[in-house]
């Protein structure tokens, strides 16, 4: 390395110091910690006591986190779709640019996203009153059954799902985005050439806008896997009364994977078993990444590639 | 003679100046004191810190008002908490066991501190392996709250038995049209209060002699059977529809407070609330016992607001100093007369600032059972009453039978670590 080069090196290196201090400190140094005391029982006032793979081997008979991960799944297989798949259908109908006062109705879909997360659990901790909520009041309307939403653990994760597609706002943002970047010509070169609303859909649009679904599937993959502060809020205010022994909601169908490492870490103290949980998360959410972006070279197209 | 009045005056000024020394090395310490209460109550904790800086010149407590339990507990073990913090009795054995609390004892010894004043039932929930961790200040234990002119509308009396718990609560109940509960006659709201106390009220405990979890003792089965058998009665689904619309302690959405439901199970500060916010006419009784067991009268739960000294709290000393002025009578007197709450002293009990308390004389009579108990002092208190609550839920909404839910939470219970 010359002089100039190694000078540069320097350089660079010193502009990005306080990024790399604040890694090393901030993320790094924590993470590590970690990934040591998952392999030992610690309770953060006392030392922490080595005791191998037992928290580990401990997660897999423990009933409450069996059931995390089948809510976080839950989450991930079904909401996390149903999301995306409605918000790219509400995209392209909000495309069409033929449709009067097309500005209005994107700004009453990204509203939402807006509202502090908090805010929101709360304001729909009312919606869903079974006897005085709004959702209730309409299907009574119409005459349909009226669930228990927060209280019967059948609807408690459709509720969230109702959350979730109230909210998806910032992902029609992306949509319309990546929409808007579709070349008129190939649209109408497809239409001349007689391709109907769906092959155009697979041929064209989805093609076109594939890095953005990629983008949205990697960040709410993500998302998913730490989901904690609707149900979180939802289940506080459904128990009316600060009880550590309800968590988790009706039949524990709201405990999901950050809620209860929450729960293992600041309520039962057990910080190794919290420390377990969270290595496996951390892997979790790097391999469903690296699966989708291994997979995004078949399906995902760049620059109308 | 000149040089011997300059020797006086030296003399003088030394004097003086080494007093003024000797002064300022005595200079106040700080304590730390964060407590859970905010609002009006925290005014009366504000006030009474303010009369104990004014009474010495040792310390100067500092008190914060923080509401989460779960920051305190993480600001103490990350070595940044108070000299003194606030809890609940049910916490002290798990706190104790992590070594996150200071032992009390040999401060007590040497200000002759006793518990020989405080209400027996209480003492033993602030002690582990035999030594005092925290001080009670107060007593909590639940009654049954009784909507007298829903019972006279229905021609039943006042229950005594959990047998005539259930047949009140039948006869009181009240469903519209459509099949929903209109008026709830079952203490089924707050359902967070029903198992513990009743566990308790039926004879039962969570623990055996040994120490080992029981869940599927007869006084647990018992209260589930009888919880599951209103339930059965009326059907999970429009009894959980009408309890997840109501709000806990909303004058416009409390059932109890609204007109809408017989029987309840309360705290004292329920009674204030009652009182302050409605103008319902109740009476507040113990605990309804199983008739076949005369002898449980008047049992159920007790325990207490706690204070205590972290292990690594920075002023031991003052924190003690304030803790042990705080538990004199005329001091807690203060504070309990204040926050609606129940001295742990039981000489406390006649002092004419509780003459006008609402329910203090029915409060403070149950206070005197020997039927009434604390949770169980164990460590992993809060994983069993997980598993107790997961549990009791299949059996509250009739998957189960008491009997099965209760032994399963007895298998996974065998296995807390």
């Amino acid at each position: 390395m010359n002089n100039t080069r190694k000078r540069n090196f320097i350089t660079g290196l010193l502009f990005a110091a306080p990024w790399i201090i604040g890694f090393i400190l901030l993320q790094l140094y924590p993470m590590a910690s970690s990934f040591y005391y998952s392999f030992t029982r610690f309770n953060i006032m006392q030392s922490p006591v080595f005791i191998g793979l037992d928290n580990y081997t401990d997660l897999l008979s423990d009933r409450l986190f069996i059931i995390a991960v089948q809510n976080t799944l839950y989450m991930l297989l079904i909401t996390m779709p149903l999301t995306l798949a409605c918000a790219l259908g509400i995209s392209l109908l909000l495309n069409i640019n033929k449709i009067k006062g097309m500005s209005i109705y994107r700004t009453i879909f990204y509203v939402p996203t807006v509202v502090p997360p908090v805010a929101l659990s709360v304001l729909w901790f009312f919606i869903l009153n079974p006897r005085v909520g709004f959702i209730n009041a309409i299907l009574g309307f119409l005459g349909l059954p009226q669930p228990n939403w927060l209280s019967d653990p059948a609807f408690t994760k459709p509720s969230l799902i109702l959350i979730a597609l109230w909210t998806m706002g910032n992902v029609i943002v992306i949509y319309l985005a990546s929409l808007k970047e579709i070349p008129s010509t190939q649209m109408e070169a497809a239409r001349v050439d007689g391709a109907g609303s769906l092959a155009m859909l697979r041929n064209i649009i989805l093609p076109w806008i594939s890095p953005a679904i990629l983008y949205t599937l990697v960040v709410n993959t993500i998302f998913y896997l730490q989901y904690f502060t609707q149900a979180y809020v939802i289940t506080s205010a459904s128990g009316n009364i600060n009880d550590p022994s309800h968590f988790g909601g009706p039949m524990n169908s709201l405990n999901f994977y950050a809620t209860y490492l929450y729960h293992t870490a600041f309520v039962s103290f057990r910080m190794g078993s919290a420390s377990a949980m969270a290595v496996i998360l951390l892997f979790a959410g790097g391999i469903m990444t690296f699966v989708l972006f291994k997979t995004s070279r078949k399906w995902v197209h760049y620059g109308g590639e | 003679m000149k040089k011997i009045v300059m020797l006086i005056v030296l003399i003088l000024i030394f004097t003086v100046v080494f007093a003024t020394a000797c002064d300022s090395s005595k200079e106040r310490t700080e304590v730390e004191f964060w407590y859970l209460w905010g609002g009006e109550e925290a005014e009366i904790v504000e006030n009474l810190i303010e009369r104990f800086n004014e009474s010495q010149n040792e310390y100067t407590v500092v008190g914060s008002s923080i509401p989460d339990v779960q920051r305190i507990l993480v600001s103490i073990s990350a070595g940044d908490g108070p000299d003194i913090a606030g809890n609940f009795s049910e916490n002290v054995a798990s706190y104790s066991d992590m070594g996150m609390i200071a032992p009390l004892d040999a401060h007590m010894e040497k200000d002759g501190f006793t518990f020989d004043d405080f209400a027996p039932g209480i003492i033993n929930a602030v002690k582990y392996n035999g030594q005092t961790m925290a001080l009670p200040i107060n007593l909590t234990t639940f009654m049954m709250y009784v909507n007298v002119d829903l019972l006279e509308a229905a021609g039943v009396a006042v229950p005594k038995t959990t047998e005539e718990m259930l047949d009140v609560a039948i006869k009181t109940t009240s469903v519209g049209a459509d099949g929903s509960i209109e008026v709830l006659g079952y203490p089924d709201f707050p359902n967070v209060y029903f198992l513990d106390n009743m566990t308790f009220a039926m004879g039962g405990n969570f623990t055996d002699a040994a120490g080992n979890y029981t869940p599927d003792n007869p006084g647990t089965i018992a209260a589930l059977t009888n919880f599951a058998a209103y339930r059965q009665e009326f059907g999970v689904d429009p009894i959980l529809a009408f309890t997840s619309s109501a709000r806990y302690m909303d004058p416009q959405a409390d059932p109890f407070m609204t007109g809408h439901q017989a029987l309840r199970i309360d705290g004292p500060w329920y009674s204030v609330a009652l009182n302050e916010q409605t103008d319902i006419n109740y009476v507040a009784i113990p605990l309804p016992y199983p008739a076949a067991n005369p002898e449980f009268e008047k049992g159920g739960k007790v325990n207490s607001s706690i204070f205590f000294i972290p292990s690594n709290a920075r002023n031991e000393d003052g924190a003690w100093a304030f803790l042990n002025w705080l538990h004199q009578v005329p001091q807690m007197v203060e504070f309990c007369a204040g926050m609606g709450n129940i001295p742990s002293r039981i000489s406390a009990w006649s002092d004419p600032a509780f003459a006008n308390a609402v329910d203090f004389a029915e409060y403070t009579a149950y206070l005197g059972s020997p039927n009434l108990r604390p949770m169980p002092v164990t460590p992993t208190m809060t994983d069993f009453t997980k598993i107790l609550a997961d549990f009791a839920e299949y059996a509250m909404t009739l998957q189960m039978s008491p009997e099965d839910a209760m032994k399963a939470a007895a298998a996974e219970a065998a296995n807390i670590r």
